[in-house]
């Protein structure tokens, strides 16, 4: 094969201009330069085509596990695997699945029926070039009535995070195990479920989450569960391992129909060295989150109405793929 | 160089780099092997030096574009340009500087000059985001931590540089780049 010439070249006086404005753009605070974020989006959106292909091998390959495996679910999980096999035929699988999955959003909508959602299932088309961000990038976006702090699920009721960032036809989901998320506000549901605990949960940056737990002081006018908590006493309750923890925030956090989506499992319970009374839990999420290969995006539907505007012109309406 | 055949090969290892690396990680670490450094390698290994920094300058600013940042406060995820091109550019030097002692045909140097060129470029990221988050921009930063899961990156480059050197080399000729003579006498008559 002939050589092609060296057309493009750095001149003499290119690179040091080059070096001195990437210096400058490198140093520069965060908050002067969101316009570099545009052509993110638009690289993105062209390296798309042929890394979701590799994303999709790549959770094929290995998928998102569920974590901590305890034996008297997994033992009933094989049993109903068992009825499920001999109460249909192989032909029937494909229907199985699909009234599976209906169920499942069926469900995630009826958690919070009052507030109206509108659901967008979309895959993740891509992750960070650098491995340290957990962002996952969707193939969902303003278009689609996705905005900042859109609030994602993983299969069903799994709580995945926010959206952080969106432009037309993308957006960047944070996973609520991601270092930078952030402290989340948790209940772990126990088996009275007149009584609860409540849990402020710190992302470790394995996957998992840990923060200690605490008893919800009742108000005294009202009897209802008021936000600070007080510490576990003799007398309360006690986490245990397997427990379920959902989402207990506040509503200008999360929004009210994010409540009680589950956050994970308790995976450990260790004392805290400082306080005696109060335990510390690590709740593992029932998936990798930094490994599904597709989200459900809850959309209110007063914020989708806001945000869309003429963008949707009814095009996303319903909870279809994008 | 044969730049549209460049693009196309940066465009399949841009892919793989965002789409496959996180496969490929060590347990929960960010520990995992990078596709695009051993091409920054490649093409230093065997390009003039101006094609070469131009080169690295785009495989840097592409790296840079298609890494969002996660700010600490919950603002909106950030995108820095900097680090990664000048990284990539000062690793580009560091093969250039390296080179006439290699045996360019040898996977094997695509493999050692992938890990010297990701420690380098790492080094240049961290101090560039160190002094970032001196100057109090709300990135969660952890330098020692960040420099030793990087380093250890860098040395699983080692992995990818060998694998994708044996589809890289048969295909300087077409990138117009040159990897030195061929051995034309591997057996002494």
């Amino acid at each position: 094969m002939a050589r092609s010439p060296a057309k493009f070249t750095l001149g003499r006086k290119a690179l040091p201009i080059a070096i001195g404005l990437l210096l400058v753009l490198g140093l520069t605070p965060v908050r002067f330069i969101g316009w570099i974020g545009w052509f993110g989006t638009l690289t993105s959106t062209l390296i798309a085509p042929i890394s979701q292909p590799f994303t999709a091998l790549s959770r094929w390959l290995a998928p998102g596990k569920t974590a901590t495996p305890d034996v008297p679910v997994v033992n009933a999980l094989k049993e109903e695997i068992e009825n499920w096999r001999t109460q249909f035929l192989r032909e029937q699988q494909e229907n199985i699945k699909l009234q599976a999955m209906m169920e499942e959003l069926y469900r995630l909508k009826s958690l919070n029926p009052d507030v109206p959602v509108r659901q967008v299932t979309a895959p993740v088309i891509s992750t960070s070039s650098d491995l340290s961000s957990g962002l996952l990038r969707v193939r969902a976006g303003e278009h689609h009535g996705v905005d900042l702090n859109t609030v994602a699920v993983a299969s069903g009721l799994q709580l995945l995070g926010r959206v952080k960032s969106a432009s037309s036809r993308q957006c960047l989901v944070q996973p609520i195990t991601s270092k930078s998320a952030g402290a989340i506000r948790g209940r772990v549901m126990l088996e009275n479920p007149e009584v609860h605990l409540l849990c402020q949960l710190d992302p470790v940056g394995n996957g998992t989450l840990r923060g200690p737990v605490f008893r919800p002081e009742r108000s005294a006018a009202t009897g209802a569960a008021v936000s600070e908590g007080v510490t576990l006493d003799a007398a309360a309750p006690e986490p245990a391992v397997g427990q379920t923890v959902r989402l207990d925030d506040d509503a200008d956090r999360w929004p009210r129909h994010a409540q009680l989506l589950i956050i994970g499992k308790i995976e450990r319970i260790d004392p805290n060295p400082d306080m005696p009374l109060r335990k510390i839990i690590t709740v593992r999420p029932m998936l990798s989150l930094d490994r599904v290969s597709e989200v459900v995006l809850r959309i209110a539907e007063e914020a989708a109405e806001l945000s869309g505007g003429n963008a949707r012109n009814g095009k996303a309406s319903g909870g279809g793929k994008p | 160089m044969n730049w549209p055949l460049f693009a196309l090969i940066s465009w399949v290892l841009f892919g793989l780099e965002l789409g496959f690396r996180d496969a490929l990680r060590l347990g929960p670490t960010p520990i995992a092997p990078s596709f695009v450094v051993p091409f920054l390698v490649f093409v230093s290994i065997s390009a003039p030096p101006n094609v070469l920094r131009l080169a690295a300058l785009a495989l840097g600013l592409i790296t840079d574009l298609t890494f969002p940042i996660e700010l600490r406060d919950g603002g909106p995820a950030a995108t820095v340009v900097g680090p990664y091109a000048l990284g990539y550019l000062l690793a580009s030097q560091l093969v250039l500087t390296l080179r006439s002692m290699m045996i360019r045909r040898n996977p094997l140097t695509v493999a050692f000059l992938s890990v010297l060129a990701a420690a380098v470029a790492q080094i240049v990221v961290v101090t560039m985001f160190t002094t970032r988050s001196v100057f109090g921009d709300p990135i969660d930063w952890h330098p020692t931590h960040e420099l030793l899961t990087r380093l250890a990156s860098a040395l699983t480059c080692s992995v990818s540089g060998l694998v994708l050197s044996f589809g890289l080399l048969p295909l300087a000729p077409m990138l117009g780049l040159n990897i030195g003579p061929a051995r034309r006498n591997p057996r002494r008559v």
